[in-house]
């Protein structure tokens, strides 16, 4: 193929499902030792393992999203940017709507609600949760297409 | 839109989409996309099948009215 593809060669997906699971004993970790139980000395500790775990899961959901599929081809790749236009529609609205809400927001509401309502915006904008949809969206896809192929062997 | 006999030409040569596909170096959904009109191919890939099936692009490929 011509086409220079600028994804990731597919091993890369088992290196990022590593990372992901290295990241999560990492977050899991951070949430089992509360801050409170470390002592005022041992506080920037905590705060490498809890970055750590949220960069290895980041970067582990990132090498997931932009690695090859086993038999990728054009057809793949042309649901994989579907999946990305997806992604991106509803990072535009989400994004859209936490400005269009904060701006309401802080003038009828009390700092909390706002703080609130931002944090809850932030949640769905966070990189794994986009990876994570965007990886749902591209593999249910693939498993529709490879259903249907599948009941039309002949 | 594009329509082709990719599956009329398949059902002479008595194969499969899994064969077609191993031997064009594609995944079967692609071809079953191909064939049911969901998915129009590469020039690359038309050449590909074409040549496969020893018959020019424009007989396996048309733009349907």
């Amino acid at each position: 193929m011509n086409t220079k593809s600028y994804l990731l060669p597919h091993y890369c997906q088992n290196i990022g499902r590593g990372m992901m699971a290295i990241g999560a004993i990492c977050t899991l970790v951070y949430g089992f030792i509360e801050a409170e139980f470390i002592e005022a000395s041992q506080q920037w500790a905590i705060g490498i393992l809890f970055f750590l775990g949220w960069v290895l899961l980041c970067l582990g959901f990132m090498a997931i999203c932009l690695s090859q599929e086993e038999e990728e081809d054009e057809y793949i790749s042309s649901l994989r940017a579907r999946s990305v236009f997806i992604i991106v529609v509803y990072v535009f609205i989400v994004n859209m709507m936490q400005v269009a809400f904060a701006q309401f927001f802080i003038r009828f509401c009390s700092l909390e609600t706002n703080a609130t309502i931002q944090s809850i915006f932030s949640f769905f904008t966070n990189v794994p949760l986009i990876s994570f949809v965007y990886l749902a969206i591209f593999r249910g896809t693939l498993y529709i297409e490879k259903r249907k192929a599948r009941d039309d062997r002949q | 839109m594009i329509d082709n006999n990719l599956r009329v030409e398949r059902a002479i040569k008595r194969i499969s989409q899994a064969q077609l596909a191993e031997a064009i170096g594609v995944s079967r959904q692609t071809i079953f996309a191909i064939e049911n009109n969901k998915f129009v191919p590469s020039t690359e890939l038309a050449l590909k099948l074409s040549s496969y099936f020893g018959k020019t692009v424009n007989e396996l490929f048309w733009i349907a009215d």
